[in-house]
Parts: C-alpha cells; sequence; structure tokens
C-alpha cells in the first residue's frame, strides 16, 4: 500500500484514509503529524477507535514525504504488524507483558516504536528493552514532541495521546538500516564529570557551559549567551565515544541558570565527550551514505521510512532539500520505483550495526524494510 | 594531535571512564552493570557476561562457575560450566585471551546465535571470568586492548569481592533478625499462654483451698485432718508455682506496678530471717542475719516486693544447702539525694552453681542442671523473678559462686528515706486494728456465679457472723441491692447476663444514694494491672485477687464496711472509727496472724512460740533492768534489740517500736529518765501481755 500524506488534513480525513489503507489486509497504520496540524487529537484517536483501525502515531515537528518536508501535514504508512501495537504509558517503568516477543514472528522481526523524545528516561529504556530482546530484532524509530521543545502528549495511541510514553509495533518484515550523522570532532576528550539524566553538569570538573563557551568561541562559532545558546549550539553537538562507529551525537538544546546543559538523550556519568561540528556538505554527503547503505540492488518497490533529526533541518535550512534529494537519487539507483516518508525526530532510534541499541540526535536514519 | 598522542589519550579517557564506573554501587548486579554497560558502550560490543566460581554464587560445588550477570540476557542458552569445561582449562593458565568464532572454538561458546564475530574472556581474580563479545570481529580487542584492561579488571574484581561480601553480610543480619523477630514472638506466645493457663488453674485451685478449709472446720479425726492438711500444703505449694509463672509473666509484660509505702526495713528483715530460721531447723542449718549499724530503720519502696526477692533468695539458699550456714546480711552503702543505696547478701554454704552455668542462672526455667530439677524441684522461674524485680526496683544483682563451696548472691537497690515512724504506723494503721475476725452484723452481698466460689464465701462469711445474701450475676445483684440494705458488695468480674464491671456501674450510676454510694469490692482471679485499673475506673473500692487471703478480704470488710454511709445496726460513728465493742475487747492487742502464717495452721507451733514468750521474756526484761541499773548503756541497746522481735512477733508493735527507741539511744550520757519511763512502761505492757497470752493458750488447747 502506498503511503499517502494528507496536507491540512482534518481528523475525518486522517480517519478516513487510515481506515480505507488498511483495507481487508488488517495492516496497522503510523500516522504522522506535523505539530502545525490544526487536529483535535482526542477527536482523532476516538475516530480511528470507532472505526476499528489499528494504528501507532505521533506528533512531530514536521513530516517528510518523498523531497518536502511538512509541518502541517499528514503522513500514513501502512504496515504488516504481528499484533496490533503495544503502548507502554510510563517508560520508567520496565514491567510488562511486551517483553515477551510473540510467537510465529519471522526469524528477526523489527521493532518500530516511537518514544517521548522529551523524556529523560530514553537510554534506560532502550537499555532494558535491548537487554531482553537484543538483537534478536532489529529496531527502528524516533523520538515525538514539539520543536518549541514543551513536554506534550505527542505519542498516539489506541488509550490515547500519552506523555512520557512510548508505543511498539513489531513488524513482520526484516530492515535494513543506514544510520550517519556526518559531525566531525574539532575538541576533547571531555569528561562528564556530573549529569543527570539529560543534564551535563560539568565537564572535567568545571562548569559545563563554561567549558562548552569556551571551545565554540574560540572555533569561530561566535559569542555565545543563554540567550542565543540554541541557535549557536545547533552546530556544535556532543559526541559520546564509540569504537568502530561515528560518536552518538548529543544535541544540547539550552543552558539552564546554573550553566548546565540540556540534551536531548542522556549523558551517562563519567562518559567521555568530544565537540563536534559540521559543515552542510559533510551533512548532506552522510544523508547519501545512509541511504546508499540502507538499500538492497532489485528489490523493487520498497516500504522506506525516514527519521531524520529536526535539527539537521534548523542547521541545514534552506539546504535541507538538497539533503532529501541526495536521499532520493541513492534509493532510486537500486529501486527505481521505491518512495520514502518519514518524520523529522527529537532524536532517533535504531540498533547500531549489530550490536546496541542507541538513542541519537542529529543523526538520519534510513530503515528499508523487505521480506 | 599526531597518532599516538592521540591514541593514548584515547586508551587513557577509556581507561578513566570505566575506572570511574567501577564500585558505584555494592550491590553485585547494579556494580557489574554500571562497568559493562561502559564497557560494551565505548567499545561497542554486542555482549558481556560475569561467571563466578560455584562457592561464590551459593553453589554447592567448587570449580563448577555459574553465570552471574549478563548483558544482554536473551543471548544466554547455558548459565552453568563444569569444571572439565575447556574454558576453566584454559583461563587457568592464562588471565586473558581471545579468539575469533570458528567451528573449532564452539567449546568456548556458551550464548546463542553467534555466527561470527570474536569473543575476549578475562579472569576475575579467584572468583571467576568475564566475557566479552563483539560482533565486528577480533580487531574490537587489538592493540594491547586486554593487557591495558587489566588493572581495571583487578579493580573490577576487588569492588565484585566487595559487594560479594557485602551481600553476604546483609543477608547474615537479615537472617539473624529474622530469628531473632520469631524467638520474640514465640516469647511472646509462651508468656501469654503461661498468663492464660496459670489464671485458668488459680479459679479452681480457689475453689479447692477453699473447701478444704471448710473441711477442716467439720470436726474431722485427726487422720482426716492430717490427709486434709497434705492436701492444702500440696495445693499451696501448686499455688506458689502459679504465682510464679504470674508473677513472670507480668514482669515480661512491664504490667506489674510497684508500691511506694514506709516500713521499717528491720523488722522486714528480721522477719524475714525468722522465716528463714523456721525452714532451715528441719535441715539443721544455721542462719546468721547481720545489720550494718548505720542502717535506716524506715524507708519508702515496695516491702512486699523486696520480701519476695530476699525470700526466694533465702529459700534457694537452704534449698541447695545439706550443711553448714546461710547468711543474710545487710549494709547501708551510701544516702544521696533522699535515696539509701542498701546492699544485701544472701551467702551459702550449699551446693554452688558450676561456672559455665552462672551467666544463665537469672534466665528463665535455667537451674544449674536436669540433676538440680530433678533433686530440688521448683519452676525455674525464681531467679529471674528476682532479677526482674531488682530491675524494676532499679538495681542490680550479681552471683558469686564455686562448685560445691557455696554461692553469695548481692543485690544493691534504692530506698527513698521515710520520714518518720508515724509515717509507717499510720500506714499501717489499718492491719493494727484488726484484731478480731467478727463481722457481726454487716450486711454482705456476694455477687458470683461460681457455685463453688459462692459456698466458700458464704461460709466464711458466716463464720465472722455477717449476714450473707447471694446473688448469681449482676443484674441479681442490682435488683437485690434495691431491695435490700447492705453495708458492702463482693462483686466478681466475669459472670454470665451481666457482669461485675457493667453491674457497678449501674449502681453507681443509675441507683440513688446512699445505696449508689455502698463500697464493692471485686473479686478477679487476674491480677494483671489494667484489669485493676478497670474495676477502679467503674468506682470499684477495692479489688482482692483469687484465691484469696482471707484476712486481707476480712480487713478490707472491715476498713470499707465501717466507712460505710448506709446505716447498720453496729457501725454507729461511720468514718474509719471501729466499733467500740471491738476496742474494748480483751486481747485488743494481740495479733497473731504472723504466728499463724509462720506455723501454716500447725496450732502447736503457735502454742509452743507463746508459751516460749511467756518463759523467756521476764528473764530477758529482768536483765534488761539490770543492765539500766548498771547503767550498762552499750548492753542496753543489744537488750532491748533482743526484745524487739518477740513483741512484734505477737502483735504487740507499741512495745517493739518502745524498744526500738531505747536501741537508739547514745551509749553516752543518755537521757535516764528517758529510760526509766520506757523501761516501766515495757514492764507493764509486758506483764498485761502474758496474762492475756495465758487466756488465748488456754483457748487454743482447748480447741485442738
Amino acid at each position: 500500500m502506498i503511503d499517502k500524506i494528507i496536507h491540512k488534513p482534518t481528523a475525518s480525513q486522517i480517519v478516513s484514509a487510515a481506515k480505507k489503507g488498511i483495507g481487508q489486509q488488517k495492516l496497522t497504520a503510523l500516522i504522522l503529524l506535523g505539530e502545525e496540524a490544526e487536529i483535535e487529537v482526542e477527536g482523532l484517536i476516538s475516530g480511528l477507535n470507532a472505526e476499528g483501525v489499528s494504528f501507532l502515531g505521533g506528533i512531530f515537528p514536521g513530516v517528510i514525504y518523498q523531497t518536502a518536508k511538512y509541518t502541517d501535514a499528514c503522513v500514513i504508512k501502512f504496515l504488516n504488524t504481528v499484533d496490533t501495537p503495544t503502548v507502554i504509558p510510563d517508560i520508567s517503568k520496565h514491567e510488562g507483558d511486551w517483553l515477551a516477543l510473540p510467537e510465529g514472528t519471522t526469524s528477526r522481526p523489527t521493532v518500530l516504536m516511537l518514544v517521548d523524545g522529551l523524556s529523560p528516561n530514553i537510554g534506560q529504556f532502550l537499555a532494558y528493552m535491548h537487554n531482553r530482546w537484543g538483537n534478536a530484532v532489529h529496531y527502528l524509530g524516533g523520538g515525538a514532541g514539539s520543536l518549541s521543545l514543551q513536554p506534550l502528549p505527542c505519542i498516539l495511541t489506541k488509550e490515547g495521546a500519552l506523555q512520557n510514553a512510548a508505543v511498539l509495533a513489531l513488524l513482520d518484515k526484516q530492515v535494513k538500516l543506514g544510520v550517519k550523522h556526518g559531525w566531525r570532532r574539532i575538541m576533547g576528550p571531555f569528561v562528564a564529570t556530573d549529569t543527570e539524566n539529560t543534564v551535563i553538569k560539568e565537564l572535567n570538573w568545571q562548569n559545563a557551559f563554561e567549558v562548552y563557551k569556551q571551545v565554540v568561541e574560540t572555533n569561530g562559532g561566535g559569542t555565545i549567551t543563554r540567550e542565543n545558546f540554541f541557535d549557536i549550539a545547533k552546530g556544535y553537538p556532543f559526541g559520546l565515544t564509540k569504537e568502530g562507529e561515528e560518536d552518538v551525537v548529543r544535541d544540547p538544546i539550552t543552558v539552564n541558570e546554573h550553566g548546565h546543559l540540556i540534551c536531548v538523550g542522556e549523558v551517562p556519568k563519567n562518559s567521555v565527550l568530544n565537540i563536534l561540528k559540521g559543515d552542510k556538505e559533510s551533512l548532506v554527503s552522510s544523508a547519501a551514505e545512509a541511504a546508499r547503505t540502507c538499500m538492497s540492488e532489485g528489490v523493487g518497490q520498497q516500504d522506506i521510512l525516514m527519521i531524520d533529526c529536526i535539527s539537521r533541518v534548523l542547521f541545514l535550512g534552506d539546504d535541507f532539500k538538497k539533503e532529501l534529494e541526495a536521499v532520493q537519487e541513492e534509493i532510486q539507483l537500486k529501486g527505481k520505483d521505491s518512495v520514502f516518508s518519514g518524520a523529522l525526530t527529537l532524536g532517533e532510534i535504531s540498533s547500531y550495526g549489530e550490536n546496541r541499541l542507541e538513542f541519537f540526535n542529529k543523526t538520519i536514519v534510513m530503515g528499508m524494510m523487505y521480506g | 594531535m599526531d597518532k599516538i598522542s592521540a591514541d593514548i589519550v584515547h586508551d587513557i579517557s577509556l581507561l578513566y571512564e570505566l575506572s570511574l564506573s567501577v564500585g558505584q554501587s555494592l550491590n553485585f548486579h547494579d556494580n557489574a552493570d554500571m562497568f559493562l554497560q561502559t564497557l560494551i558502550s565505548r567499545k561497542n560490543l554486542a555482549f558481556a557476561s560475569v561467571w563466578l566460581k560455584a562457592p561464590y554464587t551459593q553453589g554447592k560445588e567448587n570449580e563448577v562457575y555459574e553465570l552471574a550477570y549478563a548483558h544482554p540476557e536473551h543471548r544466554v542458552v547455558q548459565t552453568r560450566v563444569s569444571k572439565e569445561a575447556p574454558i576453566l582449562g584454559r583461563i587457568q593458565m592464562e588471565d586473558f585471551f581471545s579468539f575469533q568464532v570458528k567451528e573449532e572454538n564452539q567449546v568456548f561458546i556458551h550464548e546463542k546465535d553467534i555466527t561470527q564475530g570474536a569473543y575476549a574472556v578475562l579472569k576475575l581474580g579467584n572468583i571467576g571470568f568475564l566475557k566479552l563479545y563483539a560482533f565486528r570481529g577480533e580487531h574490537a580487542f587489538e592493540g594491547g586492548f586486554l593487557h591495558k584492561l587489566q588493572h581495571v579488571i583487578h579493580k573490577f574484581t576487588v569492588s565484585l569481592e566487595g559487594c560479594l561480601a557485602y551481600q553476604r553480610l546483609i543477608n547474615e543480619i537479615r537472617e539473624r533478625k529474622q530469628i531473632a523477630k520469631e524467638l520474640i514472638r514465640s516469647q511472646e506466645v509462651v508468656e501469654q499462654f503461661y498468663a492464660n493457663v496459670s489464671h485458668e488453674i488459680r479459679t479452681p485451685l480457689n475453689g479447692m483451698l477453699g473447701m478444704m478449709n471448710l473441711l477442716l472446720d467439720t470436726g474431722l479425726d485427726a487422720i482426716q485432718q492430717e490427709y486434709v492438711a497434705d492436701m492444702k500444703f500440696s495445693s499451696k505449694n501448686l499455688l506458689a508455682i502459679l504465682n510464679d509463672i504470674l508473677d513472670y509473666s507480668k514482669l515480661k509484660e512491664k504490667s506489674l506496678e510497684l508500691e511506694q509505702i514506709s516500713f521499717s526495713l528491720q523488722e522486714l528483715l528480721r522477719n524475714i530471717y525468722k522465716t528463714g530460721k523456721a525452714k532451715a531447723r528441719e535441715k539443721n542449718l544455721k542462719i546468721k542475719l547481720q545489720l550494718d549499724f548505720e542502717l535506716p530503720e524506715y524507708v519508702r519502696a515496695d516491702s512486699l516486693r523486696l520480701s519476695q526477692i530476699l525470700n526466694n533468695l533465702m529459700d534457694n539458699a537452704i534449698k541447695f544447702t545439706e550443711q553448714g550456714e546461710v547468711h543474710l546480711s545487710v549494709s547501708l552503702l551510701s544516702t544521696e539525694n533522699g535515696l539509701h543505696n542498701i546492699h544485701f547478701s544472701v551467702k551459702d554454704s550449699g551446693i554452688g552453681i558450676p561456672e559455665k552455668s552462672l551467666p544463665y542462672i537469672f534466665d528463665n526455667f535455667v537451674q544449674a542442671s536436669k540433676e538440680t530439677t530433678r533433686k530440688y524441684g521448683g519452676s525455674g522461674l525464681g531467679l529471674s523473678i528476682v532479677k526482674l524485680l531488682v530491675d524494676l526496683m532499679e538495681g542490680n544483682i550479681t552471683v558469686d559462686s564455686k562448685l560445691g563451696e557455696g554461692s553469695e548472691f548481692h543485690v544493691i537497690l534504692p530506698f527513698r528515706e521515710s520520714a518518720s515512724p508515724e509515717e509507717v504506723n499510720q500506714e499501717h494503721g489499718r492491719e493494727g486494728e484488726l484484731q478480731e475476725l467478727d463481722l457481726q452484723g454487716i450486711r454482705v452481698l456476694v455477687v458470683e456465679d461460681m457455685r463453688i466460689n459462692q459456698k466458700v464465701l458464704e461460709h466464711m462469711l458466716g463464720k465472722w457472723n455477717a449476714v450473707v445474701s447471694i446473688a448469681d450475676n449482676g443484674k441479681k445483684g442490682i435488683e437485690k441491692v434495691q431491695a435490700e440494705d447492705f453495708d458492702i458488695i463482693l462483686m466478681d468480674i466475669q459472670m454470665p447476663e451481666m457482669d461485675g464491671l457493667a453491674a457497678t456501674h449501674a449502681i453507681r450510676n443509675t441507683l440513688s444514694p446512699p445505696k449508689s454510694k455502698i463500697p464493692i469490692i471485686a473479686l478477679t482471679a487476674s491480677s494483671h494491672i489494667k484489669v485493676k485499673e478497670k474495676v477502679l475506673s467503674v468506682g470499684m473500692n477495692a479489688f482482692v485477687i483469687k484465691p484469696f487471703e482471707p484476712a486481707r478480704l476480712y480487713s478490707l470488710i472491715k476498713f470499707y464496711a465501717a466507712k460505710s454511709t448506709v446505716p447498720t445496726g453496729i457501725l454507729s460513728g461511720g468514718g474509719e472509727q471501729l466499733p467500740s465493742s471491738t476496742q474494748e475487747a480483751p486481747l485488743s492487742k494481740l495479733d497473731f496472724s504472723y504466728l499463724k502464717e509462720l506455723g501454716q495452721g500447725d496450732s502447736e507451733f503457735i502454742v509452743g512460740m507463746l508459751q516460749l514468750f511467756i518463759e523467756q521474756t521476764p528473764i530477758e526484761l529482768q536483765q534488761l533492768e539490770k543492765n539500766i541499773k548498771e547503767e550498762d548503756w552499750a548492753m542496753v541497746k543489744k537488750q532491748a534489740h533482743k526484745l524487739k522481735y518477740p513483741f512484734s512477733s505477737i502483735g504487740r508493735r507499741d512495745i517493739s517500736d518502745l524498744l526500738g527507741e531505747m536501741e537508739m539511744i547514745p551509749e553516752q550520757d543518755p537521757d535516764k529518765g528517758q529510760i526509766q519511763a520506757w523501761k516501766e512502761r515495757i514492764t507493764q505492757e509486758a506483764d498485761v501481755t502474758m496474762k492475756e497470752i495465758v487466756n488465748q493458750c488456754e483457748f487454743i488447747v482447748t480447741k485442738s
């Protein structure tokens, strides 16, 4: 079933399109909603429930459909799932039946997951999940939420719109992943000597903001203050060292009155960090590389999900279109009729190679589902 | 930065991060998790696990290794390796090694779905080993990584050993706490059981003792009298054991309340000495009493409980001594802030206590050996009661003993100073007034459901010439009170239909005076402090614990009936004044209750004691007179002391007190006029007393 986009949608249009899309095949609808779409969310959920539509979804800073991004549109993808999606109403609590993989799944199914991207417990949640499932499954997903960085009920489930929550769907398909970001180290290593979940309080036993400010200002970032922090910091993320792979990016989004840096995603205490910098070319080429990695020759029309960080959009500005075009170019090289769609997220989720499950920032995750 | 420097920074930062992740928690899993998550994350590994020798995982077989931690857990298929496992052989030879996943290395692999990649195995000191797995192959462990990791691994091992030791300690403490909790619980159950059982036994025993008393008065022949006396003796022994058990459980429950009354300490000690002497006579033992010259005559404390402590120690000393002597000595240690600290020592030449038993001698049910229990009997609670009483009185008890040579118990107790002898007399005044067992004309209502108790009370009160009326329960009791006039009510607590508490409440609150003010004495089989509080709170005047001492019941009836506001035929004045007929009675100043108690109903013993008094007193008085004449004041004091006890034992406390005054005179230049006056009064009163005794003796002889 081909992905569907609805511009400036109403709740009833989405319900109607979702119902039509799942058809007789009992598919599950993945509903990606741009945060500026004027939708009454409760009405949407009750409409979907009333029509018996199996679904999962989220409110994101934006959605992607082919080579364009939208903030007020809705993208619907139709997926073959093993069962109806599983809701985890509070990801800080790990107990639940969802930990058991259902019988009769393919040899290595894919878990598609949407989480509240501003939750402080995402790292622990993913670690716990990985501990139980490991790489018996592939992982693919991203963080929902608003670009305003104000917490809100952004995970759409049959139980309602939820905050600090996650929703999972087990896809009866395999996935090939491409994960890249294109940011490179400019200074480090620094030891995060005091942290608390997503907050970096100290770097090398000094106030985190003071250390960060010095590095950014000596690397041509201009004068950085609490007020212009977001605009400048989007070009200077942190990288958690990961041997044999690119650093895992941590995006500092704000600085509080104590000079502590607040990131999207957890930073473990005493972890070793580098400060990274990117340029538009390296980011665009990394997107092309991610797309290239996930594609296989001669598999025909594919289901391709693109999870791309909103901060790449902010960094690239108008050049973001080049990133999407580079991705499309790579996809069409191997799958002529393939289309791709996805979401602009607050954090991206995937298995990293064959090893750990990670929560990234400023990264592009391409997943090609097949089989 | 050149490549060498960059590599060094990279290695140091990795080792630093790993080093800081060690020992963050005393919980084994959390500690391992923090270290290995860091290692997995930084080295981009797919799996890590910790294996420990079986004793560390609480397994029994040494040299078998068990899985203690794994991440991610889903990889695990095998959790135990036997001592023949190739991985153990190799780790014993090398501190670490790595291998590529290949057919020939399958023997080292205990995880599922491993088709490619590489493993590293590192020895964790003597406690186990660590396994790491990298999907990306053996280059994950290249560049001397495992060697560089050695110091951190050593630190990690020590931290794991710390966690294991801590866990063992926690488990041990938890087990001990659990055992202690269960022990306390079982002790509580046992104590409650004693209290309940002894209460249940006391009730019928009360009836038996009462009926035995009545039986003795029914003109039995000599053999029958002897049999009944034996029965009574055995019943009293049983009662003593029950009282021990009850006292013990009350002391353990902390529900025993101490009284604070003024009393003559010296008199109490001499009574204890005399009681001991009577018992020791049967075993041909010598009893000695030694009192410190500075010992105060009067103190304030619970005299009953002090007697219980000392009697218990004296009884034990006599019981466990076959020959030689028992020595009670008492001395004043200090007096400060109105408190006398007094040391009591009870020393015997008996069997002694084995050294290993000494630390436990004050524990409940502990006797020195099973042999002791068989030979000497007893509840085994005596010394624990003594200890608990001493503790309750804020004192201290210790024991010195040598097997085969004897024991010495030391008790140190604080006593409040007592103002004067008058204070004592005032408090004991009521006892002094109870001289004749006569309740003539006093109308007593007995509210009691048990037939046997009704009968005992009916006969006892009848014997004292009281007018007795019986009601079976509280409801009938109220009806009787409404219909007739009574001077006093004896009220059982537990009764069918309406209990004693409810009945008392109704009398006090629904009837109008004078009936609402009739004195009510509770009859209860429970001596628990809560029962005492309850009976007093509903308006009862006093309570008597069953089986009751006839003397106590008598004195209470006499006292309260005299106070009753209900007009009676014989009580004219009300208040506490006794009837004039009693005051004028010829034997008004004699009281043989102490001798009766001492003789346990043996009238020959009492008569013998009185005859001894009549024979000895004139001789001793002559000696006193001689000493006064010769102005040998030291001898006068000794002689006065000698005469005190004989007078107090027959109830003449007034004379005994006078002799006490004489005992206190200074040896230099005393008031001769005063001494002469005392002497004359003593001689005069002794004369009257002896005449009265002659009359009484005739009575006793006639009756027996």
